[in-house]
């Protein structure tokens, strides 16, 4: 098996060159070190591992599974070149700034409205700030304006609350309309 | 009515006959003794049928979310919501409760028209959706998670100060407020 060194060979080249990433449930994926280098775990991987590096062996993830990570790549190809993204908040009530998405972004989210938290997790776990605070806005959204009964409905979760406990709640936010 | 007739029993049992809603914000119950639970076998001491009929007819149902939702990452979904929006969610199920309890003062402010500290020392606030009367110490110390725009007081007498001395212990002095607004002129000294 051919090993190939990460460190001896300039950026952009080593942008070009594939690499295999092993998930939880041993998929393969072939990928260009550009696009897996979106996420930052990947990043300090290749950048730690340096000439140890065996691009064709594969860096493994042990908490990302195959079908998510999937769609992960799908962001990190469209948004390799993408700058930084800058979260913002309200100096005054300290709510988030929502992020304007493109047609592109919308579509995505669109496609994989089910799988929104474990695209949140895997991003965080991957480090890719825009999936990230992109599917957190995205959750928030689906949330706003829907009642705790709509959200248990929308995210399959079942009820285990007592009524007194409800009723504990209510109690303690004083400001809440419910 | 005073928060002593509140304990009462047939203040409640007036509401109730008559069905006029509790007022909750300013009724605290008695801390209770942390409950052992009880046997649900018939045999066993300490049986109680009432518990055990409750747990036949009203189980306690499981969450199907699969994933474990962490604290952080609820905080960062919940900052994109306004506070009421966001703690509304704790009603979802207990796993978002208790992930979103510990992170309440970091999430998004409340706003609230105004707060009035009357000539008598009754405190009003006016929210965009209800008013309220604070009489509790929990609804006042609730007011450091609060932006209010106006705060407006009718003269700077002793019951008023010591008031405004009470809000600023209970809310560790985190009073945010836009506008002061007074009846009286007040000198530096006052």
């Amino acid at each position: 098996m051919a090993t190939e060194s990460a460190n001896g060979v300039s950026s952009p080249e080593l942008n070009e060159r594939d690499v295999v990433i092993t998930t939880n449930d041993n998929r393969n994926f072939t990928v260009k070190i550009g696009v897996a280098r979106v996420s930052k775990t990947i990043n300090n991987m290749i950048q730690d591992l340096g000439e140890s590096l065996d691009l064709s062996s594969g860096i493994p993830l042990p908490n990302v599974d195959g079908p998510i990570f999937e769609k992960v790549l799908e962001w990190c190809e469209e948004h390799k070149n993408a700058p930084e993204i800058k979260v913002e908040q309200d100096p005054h009530t300290r709510e988030r700034k929502w992020f304007t998405m493109t047609e592109w972004e919308e579509e995505y989210f669109r496609k994989f409205l089910s799988h929104l938290w474990d695209l949140a997790m895997a991003a965080n776990y991957l480090e890719i700030p825009s999936l990230y605070y992109y599917t957190c806005q995205k959750l928030a959204e689906r949330i706003k304006g829907r009642t705790p009964e709509q959200i248990r409905e929308m995210f399959g979760i079942e009820d285990d609350l007592t009524e007194e406990e409800k009723a504990e709640i209510r109690r303690t936010n004083v400001w809440c309309t419910y | 009515m005073s928060s002593s007739s509140r304990t009462d029993k047939s203040y409640f049992k007036k509401r109730r006959k008559y069905g006029i809603p509790f007022d909750y914000i300013d009724y605290q119950p008695k801390r209770r003794r942390c409950q052992i639970p009880r046997p649900l076998n018939e045999d066993e001491p300490g049986y109680s049928r009432r518990k055990a009929l409750r747990e036949q007819y009203y189980p306690v149902k499981k969450s199907k979310l699969k994933t474990t939702v962490s604290s952080d990452l609820l905080l960062d979904v919940l900052q994109c919501l306004n506070r009421n929006e966001a703690l509304k969610c704790q009603l979802v199920s207990k796993q978002f409760h208790s992930a979103i309890a510990p992170v309440r003062p970091y999430l998004s402010l409340h706003i609230l028209d105004e707060l009035a500290i009357h000539y008598n020392g009754e405190i009003y606030a006016a929210g965009r959706e209800r008013s309220v009367h604070l009489k509790s110490k929990h609804s006042i110390a609730s007011l450091r998670y609060c932006l209010i725009n106006t705060l407006q007081i009718d003269s700077l007498s002793k019951r008023i100060f010591e008031k405004l001395k009470m809000i600023k212990n209970l809310t560790y002095a985190k009073l945010k407020v836009n506008e002061f607004r007074s009846c009286q002129t007040f000198t530096i000294t006052t």
